[in-house]
């Protein structure tokens, strides 16, 4: 049996073939024991796997699979933002310059009556080179997660500490 | 009813057209929905839970920032099936080029052992019950290397052709025929084996 | 007398307590996995294994080390986690806390949040570490 011919009957089962050529290869199956018992596997094999696939489910909450994606388009989304063009820049500059002294203002005398005042600074990642951060707040535990990704500096570092505990 | 309630009750296509328009609460809706199948995709073809994460998040990222080129042709779940394959296919480009060239790899147009296997006549897949069949095909496909797979899962699962398999695998329609044609026979062999592992 | 006493009895009281502002902060280092089993480490507690398994794909949460640390307002404390693992906690006040996580004398992540926080990654053979951080005032924060 050559090669040729073992893919042409593939090709027949599989309806690829013009019809004069899929009429060829049947009268060749049917007068072969050897190439309709190819045929026979090819069919089973192909009927076994239609319809059969594995029912699968994302392994995370709904909200932490999502909210890795709308913080990857939200970054994008400011990466991709238009620069600012220098005539606005020099237009905004004018009004800038004096917001930001009286904010200062405002800052400094905000410190000096409560120097308790908590930090202004609002929620922040960073991370080693190696690493990028996922952030996802979730609601019922009012926790927050950081999810530090993919590096194999960080691993290593825990590892020392967790390789101790694994499977005994 | 709030904002959300409306919009799970909203058909793709509707939600589709708001987050055309921008509307990230419309497309998160989307990947609510269709989260799975995606990711059970990027599964099939990846065979790693990590990388198939990775890949179908990426995905739905694609797919908003491509959201103006869905002109529904086709549902949107395809659609977005079609982005992650082509993602994982990308993937799986990456890693032959990390793997050196080997007997193995040589083997994957020419046949290797599936040339000289003898053919399967009797079923093994036959009176199985339905979850058995796909746990006993969900362990072959691991089986087998990542382009008899991938040729597997693009022909069978996704339903496509020959020459759209070969556009997007980027080979030609003999080397499709070809993998095709050994990933069944392995898949028979494996099939076979595992009915026998069972009846041990 | 009596008003005296009870001065002193509070100023020395004030200097052995946690003061205003400070923070008890708790932190725990969990490893989570699904085909592993640990027997020389207790299981995380119910309620916390709660919180995680509702977020996470793993079923055994086991809690590595365990350390509590008494922190200042704006002051900083060094938490040290395993040989080679450590935090750098700084109290910025409201629960709020900026934390350095080193790694081998580097630094892995610094991150800025408010309490409770958890800082977790991938560890091998598909399981996976996290850094747990609490208030101990036990409001749970």
């Amino acid at each position: 049996m050559n090669n040729e011919l073992e893919l042409k009957i593939q090709s027949w089962l599989d309806g690829e073939l013009s019809a004069a050529e899929a009429k060829q290869v049947a009268a060749q199956v049917t007068a072969d024991t050897a190439l309709s018992g190819l045929a026979t596997e090819l069919r089973q094999t192909k009927s076994a796997l239609v319809g059969n696939e594995m029912d699968l489910k994302v392994p995370e909450t709904r909200e932490f699979y999502w909210s890795k994606i709308a913080r990857q388009i939200e970054h994008e989304e400011r990466k991709s933002a238009a620069p600012v063009s220098v005539p606005f820049m020099v237009q905004f500059r004018k009004f800038f310059i004096p917001l930001a002294g009286v904010a200062a203002v405002v800052a400094v005398g905000l410190l000096t009556l409560n120097p308790s005042v908590p930090s202004l600074s609002s929620d922040s990642n960073a991370s080693s080179g190696e690493m990028e951060t996922v952030t996802y707040r979730d609601q019922e535990s009012g926790m927050t997660v950081v999810w530090l990704k993919d590096r194999e500096e960080s691993q290593a570092s825990t590892a020392d500490d967790t390789s101790k505990v694994e499977t005994q | 009813m709030s904002m959300n309630q409306a919009k799970s009750e909203m058909q793709d296509v509707d939600l589709v057209k708001l987050s055309q328009k921008g509307d990230l609460t419309a497309f998160e809706e989307l990947v609510g929905r269709h989260r799975d199948k995606i990711f059970a995709r990027a599964f099939s073809m990846m065979r790693n839970e990590e990388e198939a994460l990775d890949l179908s998040q990426e995905a739905w990222i694609k797919g908003w920032q491509r959201l103006a080129q869905f002109h529904g042709d086709s549902s949107f779940v395809t659609w977005m099936t079609r982005i992650v394959i082509n993602l994982c296919l990308d993937q799986l480009r990456k890693h032959k080029r990390q793997r050196a060239e080997s007997i193995e790899a040589m083997d994957e147009e020419s046949g290797g052992v599936e040339r000289h296997m003898p053919v399967v006549i009797t079923n093994p897949t036959e009176g199985l019950e339905r979850g058995e069949l796909r746990k006993r095909i969900d362990r072959a496909l691991a089986q087998l290397s990542e382009e008899h797979r991938m040729v597997m899962v693009l022909h069978e699962f996704e339903e496509l052709e020959y020459k759209e398999i070969a556009k997007r695998m980027d080979c030609s329609i003999g080397t499709v025929m070809s993998r095709l044609f050994y990933a069944r026979r392995r898949m028979a062999s494996l099939l076979v084996g595992l009915k026998r592992e069972n009846s041990e | 007398m009596r008003v005296m006493f009870l001065t002193v009895g509070m100023f020395l009281a004030a200097g052995f307590a946690v003061q205003a502002g400070d923070l008890k902060l708790e932190a725990t280092l969990v490893w989570g996995t699904t085909t592993g089993t640990n027997v020389s480490h207790q299981l995380l507690d119910a309620k916390r294994t709660k919180d995680l398994s509702r977020i996470f794909k793993w079923q055994s949460y086991y809690a590595i080390t365990n350390r509590t640390a008494v922190i200042p307002a704006n002051g900083t404390r060094t938490i040290p986690m395993g040989a080679k693992c450590q935090l750098k906690v700084k109290n910025l006040g409201a629960s709020r806390v900026e934390v350095v996580w080193m790694g081998n004398n580097k630094i892995i992540s610094t991150n800025v949040h408010t309490l409770p926080l958890t800082l977790a990654g991938n560890d091998k053979n598909d399981s996976a570490y996290f850094m747990l951080l609490r208030s101990a005032d036990g409001n749970g924060k």
